[in-house]
């Protein structure tokens, strides 16, 4: 243990630790935000079944079996978000909106993962 | 492991420290819903600078158990997902103390284990639920694992320090 001040309590390895760790950090987000954009699409990845797609621009209210038991997911022109989860702690639906490609909304208990995939592309367009 | 009469008082002290802490963090509201400071690590790694890592993994593992219980969570697959981080948590900080000497401080040690418990979790979820989605978590884990990490550690730092001036370390 340092004997004198708050801050020299870090070493040098301390400090390329920490360094290294926010370098990963801001690449993998510097990474999803250079593909980041409204998304078209809503995927959902429930356990022990295949995953389904919605459109977003599709507005109403999905019902989905997971582990528990049901999830209710509302597609609104926020995008989409868990307003019924039958998990213990709600993080699913204090995740709020999720709309942005890549965005998340993830129920451990439940077994349901919720993504934002974005619109296929177009390649080109052809009369 | 024990060698100072009142260490066994000792290490029961940090291990209430741990479950109130642990309880408490729970019922807190979050800023971010998967976001969490881990409070209840700051005895661990109190046991582990003070009493070595066989202690410390004992209040982790009460922490996690007495913890879970009146949490209201023990058992399910949020206590199997954090229990089994938290061991590995443990179990990194226990090892890189060992071998890495003073190469990292407490601050150090409390990012490692940060890390592991981070890192652990979503491949323990991704195990649970079979979602290679839940990957797309990976930067705000590292994040979260950065500053949790960090501010643990400058706590412990810091309570350490506050400890050795009430005698915690004396040899009598």
């Amino acid at each position: 243990m340092a004997e004198e001040g708050l801050w020299p309590a870090l070493t040098w390895a301390d400090k390329i630790l920490a360094f290294t760790v926010a370098i990963c950090a801001i690449a993998l987000i510097a990474h999803e935000r250079d593909s980041a954009a409204v998304g078209g699409v809503l995927v959902i990845e429930a356990t022990g079944a295949e995953p389904a797609t919605r459109m977003l621009a599709k507005h109403g209210l999905l019902r989905v079996m997971g582990l528990l038991g049901e999830s209710q997911i509302e597609i609104g022109a926020r995008g989409a978000h868990v307003i019924a989860a039958p998990c213990t702690h709600k993080i699913c639906m204090r995740r709020g909106w999720i709309r942005q490609r890549g965005d998340l909304a993830v129920c451990v208990p439940n077994g349901l993962v919720l993504r934002i995939a974005g619109t296929a592309a177009v390649d080109a367009v052809v009369r | 492991m024990f060698k100072r009469p009142g260490d066994v008082a000792r290490l029961g002290l940090l291990a209430s420290a741990a479950i109130v802490l642990f309880v408490f963090e729970a019922l807190a509201p979050r800023p971010l819903p998967w976001m969490k400071l881990g409070l209840g690590n700051l005895p661990v790694l109190l046991s582990l600078l003070s009493f070595g890592s066989g202690p410390a993994l004992a209040v982790s593992s009460i922490k996690l158990v007495v913890g879970g219980l009146l949490s209201g969570g023990f058992a399910g697959p949020a206590f199997v997902i954090g229990g089994g981080a938290g061991l590995v948590s443990w179990l990194v900080m226990a090892l890189i103390k060992r071998y890495t000497g003073r190469l990292f401080s407490v601050v150090g040690l409390s990012i490692w284990g940060a890390l592991a418990h981070q890192l652990c979790q979503l491949l323990l979820a991704y195990a649970y639920i079979g979602q290679s989605g839940l990957f797309s978590l990976l930067p705000l884990s590292l994040i979260s694992a950065l500053l949790s990490g960090g501010l643990i550690g400058l706590l412990a730092w810091w309570t350490l320090h506050q400890l050795q001036k009430i005698g915690w370390f004396n040899r009598t």
